[in-house]
């Protein structure tokens, strides 16, 4: 065991993980806002994939997509909460999970009458092809961009929630609704924003990692299920958790399959009830609400 | 309060009930007859006989399974254009049934298939849902072929009513990599990407033993779960081992997700890609002609294969979709002519008969007059490897591959383990 | 004995009784076997039937959803196939290794699962899930991996190489299902009307209530976990029987979603909103699934509907239909001879 693919499988396990945190980190920006588990995130994601494969076939460039397609997705978000979305937040998590499968599965036949059942991938912008070399190893230019994108994305969201009124307000209403409604906050409009913050997020996710892997109208429950790990690792609406449980997420499939890779997919399972079985709540879990 | 039920409301409820569980089947009609329907007499050993003839084509057109399926839909469609309604003296129709890639579905569907007395079934790209059709297929006398790629379809599990369109993985592995080291004899040193299921590793077999055979060395293997999509881990263990060649032994979208993340870290410049079972041009074009330069593919079957019949394929497929044609078209295309060449050639509709010309006669397959080997129904055909050519070679967009070689050495029939199961059980 | 032949029948089904369960579900498998179109569908309903009463269990009477149901439903079927293939073992004998080993299994799995709640509950069934589905490939050699194991031979009832009764795929297949359907129908349907069943309901509703009352919450979670295990994988293996192979799709963390849609969709305040459930979901995916390959919207906005407004289900929409039926009736007739029972109701909710 070299230590070099030790360090190029350790970068990439950070790599890996910080598209992980794209895709975890709206989610657990929902549900710690209003308690809400949505199990149709996958499919915003996957939605931002095909939309940006379809935007590119019409001769946009990537970096168009890249900004329009999250954008799209965002607004349909932002018209589906009060329409739908709210409805469920007095429900039971189970409820709501169900709910949001049913969810899936209309959004995903809708993107199957759209797209087709057919895999689709896109390419990188020619400016990102191409290897960079980190003097150890060399990465893929792309994959560099897209671990740029999530810090900077990862930093402006702590920027917002900590720092922000609006954050402030999010906060506010996150933790006492009535209270904060109260106090002049637009509490509809906040959960609004920030659902359509969230699938925006996914759908951003969604646009990056087109370009590595194929995507199709099924991929949704694949993505979904990462997620689901990583919030549930890091703690649920927690967004320090969301960073982090991506990494280790990432940095243990990684290492995982440098040493033994038939285990690869399942040790993200393995991980998760480990953890779970050491902290209840998951890493940066706040105290578990009865439901 | 007593919590008993009145007769008014009993009879009430039994009515009620009865509506409601009537009520999803209202649209549909009378229970599937146990007897046979259109034409045919006996069952089991002796089925099929009748006047007219039904080919069931069955596919996955789900999720991942969506591309191959859809050209598996073409190739019928070609060959039911080809026969146009009848087979020799006999009338001929043709079914189209979604597995959904589920086992209970397909196996549904084949038991009401041949309860109406329909005898001729084709498809699948799914080993499992092969394996369990190959049963069913076999208790109810019918005749089936695949294109599905488990050893065991042709090995283990071996079945009268089963034939087999695609080359093994015992074949695949050998010709590509033979072709390959003959081709570049510097390519010593080997290491895989393999999917982490049956076929996957009977395909890694066949690979290493052909890799020692020619002298080479199999430095080492990365098994992968069967839904994976995110290789670069794996390319990272290719990466270090030193190897000249990396070889990929997984299929479909899986392959194009690794080759296309391959080629993002540099590897393809660093060694040499090997695709062992790609499944053509479809393929290829999500993977992108450029990417495809100098990467070596297996392929059990290529367009531009210079033979009459293949270029009389192309012709018919070119008029019909504007497209050129892939691998799952031609496979089902050539499944289909296989089973009703083999009507034309028994003479007879019944599937006993039917199976003997297949035994016995040749077919015109792509390369010409093909036959299926009596001892396991394999089918003897060429397994092709190419290689992508640079852009400046390239006649049209399509035009990505150079032949590199033809061959198909099956698996040693004393090697198969096949001990057919006689029609009817 | 009443001479009266109605105030007989009321006793027999009156609550608590095993008479109104029997009744019901013998009732629902026979109008079954006469209108289904084709015995498969009838068989292939029962099946999923009894799955959806394991996960009913937990998640109509404990609050509990669990998606990794098809954790036992693969398990009991690869041990019928395994069983049945390696040494010859019946029908009869299978459904009780399945039964019992898959009870053990979920008792390990409950072990870890219930000690967390809500959304954590929900992510470490599915983690499970998912371990098994992979752990399905580890074990290649026994469940042929992606393969399956095939060669499953005919459901028989018997032991040591004798069987008394041997049921085909057809009518005789669906009549031995049926029959073990209304057993399992009624068994449950005891269980649930039982105390324990009442400390459920409990646990459901006010889980630290329950446990300030002295019920040892994780003893009831973990008791009800291993029922809902031994259920599936019973109907795991008699769906292995069927099909006549064992394959990776029944341990598939997608037979698992499907499972609780089918529970959720039949409803989940009663158990015979299972059987309806199932009905509903094997006639859409049979016969509708031909017609419009995007039928799948329709069970999404289903699901959708049940969740934010009809919270019971199928069977809670066919409960106030014949709520409505009966109101309507009774006001027609108003001779006080024709009721004989007045004020009594049926009462088949929860």
């Amino acid at each position: 065991m070299s230590s070099d693919l030790l360090l190029a499988q350790l970068i990439n396990g950070v790599g890996t993980g910080l598209i992980y945190f794209l895709l975890a980190v709206g989610l657990t920006l929902i549900f710690g806002v209003r308690d809400f588990v949505n199990f149709a995130h996958g499919a915003f994601f996957v939605l931002g994939a095909l939309l940006s494969w379809t935007l590119l076939e019409h001769g946009m460039s990537f970096w168009i997509a890249l900004v329009v397609a999250p954008l799209v997705i965002g607004l349909a978000g932002f018209v589906m909460e009060p329409l739908l979305i709210r409805r469920f937040y007095n429900v039971d998590p189970a409820f709501q999970i169900v709910g949001t499968i049913g969810l899936t599965l209309v959004i995903q036949e809708v993107a199957t009458m759209i797209w087709g059942p057919a895999n689709r991938s896109t390419q990188p912008p020619k400016s990102l092809q191409g290897l960079v070399d980190l003097g150890v190893v060399s990465y893929p230019t792309y994959r560099l961009f897209i671990m740029g994108v999530a810090v900077v994305v990862g930093i402006a969201l702590w920027w917002l929630i900590e720092r922000s009124r609006f954050g402030a307000s999010l906060r506010a209403g996150a933790e006492d609704r009535d209270m904060a409604s109260c106090l002049g906050v637009n509490t509809g409009m906040l959960f609004a924003i920030t659902f359509a913050i969230g699938v925006g997020l996914a759908a951003l996710g969604g646009v990056l990692a087109a370009p590595t892997r194929g995507l199709n109208t099924g991929s949704s429950s694949e993505v979904l299920g990462i997620a689901f790990v990583i919030i549930v690792v890091g703690g649920m609406g927690s967004f320090l958790g969301a960073f982090v449980g991506a990494l280790v997420i990432g940095v243990a499939q990684s290492l995982t399959i440098t040493f033994a890779p038939a285990y690869g997919s399942v040790v993200i399972y393995i991980a998760m009830i480990v953890v779970l079985l050491v902290k209840s709540d998951g890493l940066f879990g706040k105290v578990t609400r009865v439901r | 309060m007593t919590n008993s039920i009145d007769r008014r409301t009993f009879v009430q409820g039994a009515i009620g009930l009865g509506a409601l569980v009537g009520l999803p089947f209202l649209a549909s009609c009378s229970k599937s007859p146990t007897a046979a329907g259109s034409g045919s007499s006996g069952s089991g050993a002796d089925a099929g006989g009748g006047n007219s003839l039904t080919v069931v084509a069955l596919s996955e057109y789900t999720g991942v399974y969506a591309n191959l399926g859809a050209e598996i839909r073409k190739g019928v469609e070609l060959c039911k254009d080809e026969y146009g309604g009848k087979v020799g003296k006999y009338d001929l129709k043709f079914v189209t049934q979604e597995t959904n890639a589920k086992t209970d579905e397909a196996v549904r569907l084949v038991r009401a298939s041949i309860e109406k007395g329909e005898t001729l079934f084709m498809g699948t790209q799914l080993s499992n849902i092969a394996l369990a059709i190959s049963t069913e297929v076999n208790r109810g006398g019918g005749v089936f072929c695949t294109l599905a790629g488990a050893p065991e379809i042709t090995g283990s599990q071996c079945r009268t009513s089963t034939f087999r369109w695609s080359d093994s993985t015992y074949t695949a592995g050998r010709e590509v990599v033979n072709a390959v080291m003959k081709a570049e004899p510097k390519l010593k040193k080997w290491y895989c990407i393999t999917p982490d299921y049956v076929f996957g590793k009977a395909l890694l077999e066949s690979t290493t033993t052909a890799v020692k055979d020619n002298g080479g060395q199999m430095l080492g293997n990365s098994y992968h779960a069967t839904q994976e999509t995110e290789f670069s881990s794996y390319l990272n263990n290719a990466a270090a081992s030193g190897a000249d060649v990396l070889a990929i032994l997984n299929v479909g979208g899986q392959t194009i997700s690794t080759i296309k993340q391959a080629i993002s870290f540099g590897l393809n410049k660093k060694m040499k890609i090997v695709i062992v079972w790609s499944t053509g041009l479809t393929q290829f074009q999500a993977i992108g002609a450029d990417n495809m330069q100098d990467i070596y593919a297996g392929a059990q079957y290529w367009h531009t294969v210079d033979t009459p019949n293949n270029k009389k394929l192309v012709a018919a497929v070119q008029k019909k979709y504007k497209i050129n044609p892939s691998y799952g078209l031609a496979a089902s295309y050539y499944q289909c002519k296989a089973m009703l060449e083999g009507v034309t050639n028994g003479g007879s509709s019944k599937s006993a008969d039917i199976i003997a010309a297949m035994e016995a006669k040749p077919f015109q397959g792509v390369t010409g007059k093909e036959v299926f080997r009596p001892g396991d129904h394999q089918l003897l055909k060429d397994y092709y490897v190419l290689l992508g050519k640079p852009a400046s070679e390239r006649a049209d967009a399509d035009d990505m591959m150079t032949v590199v070689s033809s061959a198909g050495d099956p698996v040693p029939l004393k090697d198969a383990g096949c001990t057919m199961v006689p029609l009817g059980t | 004995m009443s001479a009266n032949p109605v105030r007989a029948l009321s006793r027999l089904t009156g609550a608590g009784g095993l008479g109104r369960p029997a009744l019901l579900s013998a009732v629902s498998v026979i109008l079954l076997g006469l209108l289904a179109p084709s015995w498969s569908v009838a068989t292939l309903i029962l099946i999923y039937a009894m799955a959806a009463l394991g996960c009913n269990l937990l998640l109509g009477y404990t609050g509990l959803l669990s998606v990794g149901q098809s954790v036992y439903f693969g398990l009991g079927g690869y041990l019928a196939a395994i069983t049945a293939t390696r040494w010859g073992l019946q029908l009869s004998s299978a459904l009780i290794v399945s039964a019992v080993l898959c009870a053990v299994v979920a008792a390990f799995i409950g072990a870890f699962a219930i000690r967390r709640l809500g959304i954590y509950f929900v992510m470490i069934t599915f983690a499970f899930a998912e371990t098994a589905h992979f752990l399905a490939f580890v074990f290649q050699d026994y469940t042929g991996g992606e393969n399956g194991l095939g060669g499953v031979p005919a459901a028989s009832f018997g032991g040591f190489g004798q069987s008394f009764f041997i049921a085909k795929p057809g009518p005789t297949f669906f009549y031995m299902a049926a029959v073990l359907f209304v057993l399992l129908f009624v068994v449950l349907q005891r269980f649930v009307d039982s105390p324990v069943g009442a400390v459920l309901v409990a646990i459901r509703e006010n889980e630290s209530r329950a446990e300030a009352m002295g019920y040892s919450i994780k003893a009831y979670k973990l008791l009800v976990f291993m029922v809902s295990g031994a259920v599936t994988g019973i109907a795991g293996c008699l769906y292995v029987f069927f099909v006549g192979s064992a394959s990776v799709a029944a341990i598939e963390s997608d037979m698992a979603i499907t499972i609780v849609i089918i529970t959720v969709l039949g409803g989940i305040r009663s158990l015979y909103g299972s059987f309806l459930g199932a009905v509903v979901y094997v006639a859409l995916d049979t016969y509708l699934s031909d017609l419009w390959p995007y039928w799948q919207m329709l069970l999404g906005i289903a699901l959708i509907g049940i969740v934010l407004f009809f919270k019971g289900g199928i069977h809670g929409v066919v409960l106030a239909f014949f709520n409505l039926v009966r109101h309507l009736l009774s006001r027609r007739s108003s001779d006080p001879a024709d009721h004989p029972n007045e004020g009594a109701s049926v009462d088949v909710s929860r």
